[in-house]
């Protein structure tokens, strides 16, 4: 049982990478979709939920936009909820563990897009012969050079962590799991801080200040306040382009 | 237009249903041999094999050409690739016909659409739909709803999924035109600011409902009168702490802190805090 649960939890990490490389970046390697699935095979859906929410915030920034390499979100997500439902982890010393993890992850995204520059002259080779079905075979060799790094690590770090980390927990001080716990509350800030940086310009904090206002003062729920979103950005749409000045 | 219009005539009808369904499934495998150097090149190749199996059907040399002229560099936002892809089909359907048509150009068209493409795609894909999606889902996620994460996935992907397919057309039937009428007509640069002010907006919300950032720490006052350092926050107004922390680490990055010089000041304010947390003087009152 335990085996089969390293296999499929090592088969999630597979997914989420193969999801951007052959599924059409559907977005299944974010946090809370990852969190989930782990949750549902280690049998607490509630607990790869609400994880998930906390580690999405932490990893908001981390996205993989171009050749950018960064750290593996997906392992830190993918590794912390199992420890946690697994091991017996605190859910939020397991989330603090979660950055550590994915830095000492990231070769596993690293690794195969450079073994991958060697299709390059075979697919020109190949292309100069009119040899499209040994482009198709090389292309698709380098699909499994991605499903191959993401899968071993990771099955050996379930198999053989869950143990570890258990063991490990009984002799940290309780100062620094208090420490860990707060770090999961602050980090938060960071994914989101990343993500202003990303779209907010001087033009749209007003939006971000009424959002937030909706928020916090008024307890407006997210979609409400997407919605409200929605019509502002309709509103400019709809009537801006009348006159060049009227911004 | 006349050109455009005539250009358009001349490419349409190579293309069968067979064609277009292949070349969309492919479009998905973008990536599937990214590498630093091609990066998504040998992807947009692979996708558009079968498109140049029917254009080249009698033509050996064309598609061994054509074949490697589009194995070279290429990166774009994944969910548009559609778009360049069928603008790459109706310019080999005119080069295969034109030989005065300067193949050169096919790269130089898909190089030049890359740039403007991406920077639309990342800011409607990554900035807003996704954060919409996860302003929405993670409220849910955080009760520990399903419907977290598949709400996320529906708001991304349902739009995902349709400007993929339709980019395939459009790009084919109308690719040059289109792209030229946006700009011209600042549709485009409309609909981007109109995506940036929604994502703001749920932006903004995010901070005040994703960061649970409080304090317990408690100041003795004497007389056995104690302060909550969290209720003069509170009176300031809601989630002041998540606000302050919010901006500061916003200005931060601004001013171009490396995220991993970020991070590490808050895991240490994290210590300081659960420290002065744990020490007697500040203890709340039992």
């Amino acid at each position: 049982m335990f085996l089969i649960q390293c296999i499929l939890i090592a088969l999630v990490h597979v997914l989420g990478i193969l999801d951007g490389r052959i599924f059409g970046q559907n977005l299944l390697n974010t946090p809370i979709v990852e969190a989930t699935l782990v949750g549902i095979i280690c049998g607490d859906v509630v607990t790869g939920l609400t994880m998930g929410a906390t580690l999405q915030l932490i990893f908001m920034g981390f996205v993989g936009i171009g050749a950018t390499s960064l750290p593996n979100s997906s392992a830190g997500t993918i590794l912390a909820v199992s420890f946690a439902i697994l091991s017996k982890l605190e859910p939020e010393a397991a989330i603090a563990l979660s950055m550590p993890i994915a830095l000492l992850f990231q070769p596993c995204g690293i690794i195969p897009r450079i073994f991958n520059n060697i299709w390059n002259v075979k697919c020109d080779e190949a292309a100069d012969k009119g040899d499209f079905k040994a482009v198709e075979r090389y292309f698709w060799y380098g699909v499994c050079a991605f499903a191959v790094v993401y899968f071993v690590p990771m099955f050996l770090a379930v198999y053989f962590g869950s143990g570890a980390v258990e063991a490990i927990i009984n002799v940290i001080p309780k100062v620094v799991l208090a420490g860990l716990n707060k770090a999961s509350s602050l980090l938060p800030a960071l994914g989101i801080a990343l993500l202003m940086n990303y779209i907010v310009d001087k033009d749209a904090i007003p939006f971000m200040i009424l959002g937030f206002v909706l928020a916090a003062f008024m307890g407006v729920s997210s979609l409400g306040i997407a919605l409200i979103g929605l019509a502002i950005a309709l509103v400019y749409y709809n009537f801006k382009g009348t006159s060049e000045e009227d911004y | 237009m006349t050109t455009a219009e005539n250009k358009n005539e001349l490419v349409a009808g190579k293309m069968t249903k067979q064609e277009f369904k292949s070349g969309f499934w492919r479009s998905c495998a973008l990536q599937g041999c990214f590498n630093y150097e091609r990066q998504q090149g040998l992807g947009f190749g692979y996708a558009m094999i079968p498109h140049l199996r029917r254009i080249y059907k009698d033509d050996e040399e064309g598609f061994k050409a054509a074949l490697k002229r589009h194995l070279t560099f290429y990166n774009i936002t994944p969910q548009c690739t559609t778009f360049v892809q069928g603008i790459a089909v109706a310019m080999e359907e005119e080069a295969s016909e034109n030989k005065e048509f300067d193949a050169s150009s096919i790269n130089a068209v898909k190089t030049a659409l890359m740039g403007p493409l991406s920077g639309i795609g990342d800011s409607i894909f990554w900035g807003t739909l996704r954060t919409i999606g996860l302003g929405v889902g993670l409220s849910f996620c955080m009760q520990g709803n399903i419907l977290g994460p598949i709400m996320f996935l529906l708001i991304h992907n349902i739009p995902h999924w349709i400007v993929r397919y339709k980019g395939l057309e459009i790009g084919y039937t109308q690719g040059m035109s289109f792209m030229e009428n946006a700009t011209e007509s600042g549709v485009l640069e409309k609909f981007t600011v109109a995506a940036k002010i929604l994502g703001a907006t749920v932006v903004g919300s995010m901070i005040a409902t994703m960061i649970s950032f409080t304090t317990t720490i408690t100041l003795n006052m004497g007389n056995y009168q104690t302060l909550a350092l969290q209720s003069v926050f509170d009176q300031i107004m809601p989630k002041f702490l998540p606000m302050v922390l919010a901006v500061t680490c916003f200005q931060l990055i601004r001013k171009g802190k490396k995220t991993t010089t970020v991070m590490l000041i808050l895991f240490l304010a994290a210590f300081v805090i659960a420290f002065l947390e744990g020490l007697a003087i500040f203890a709340p009152a039992a």
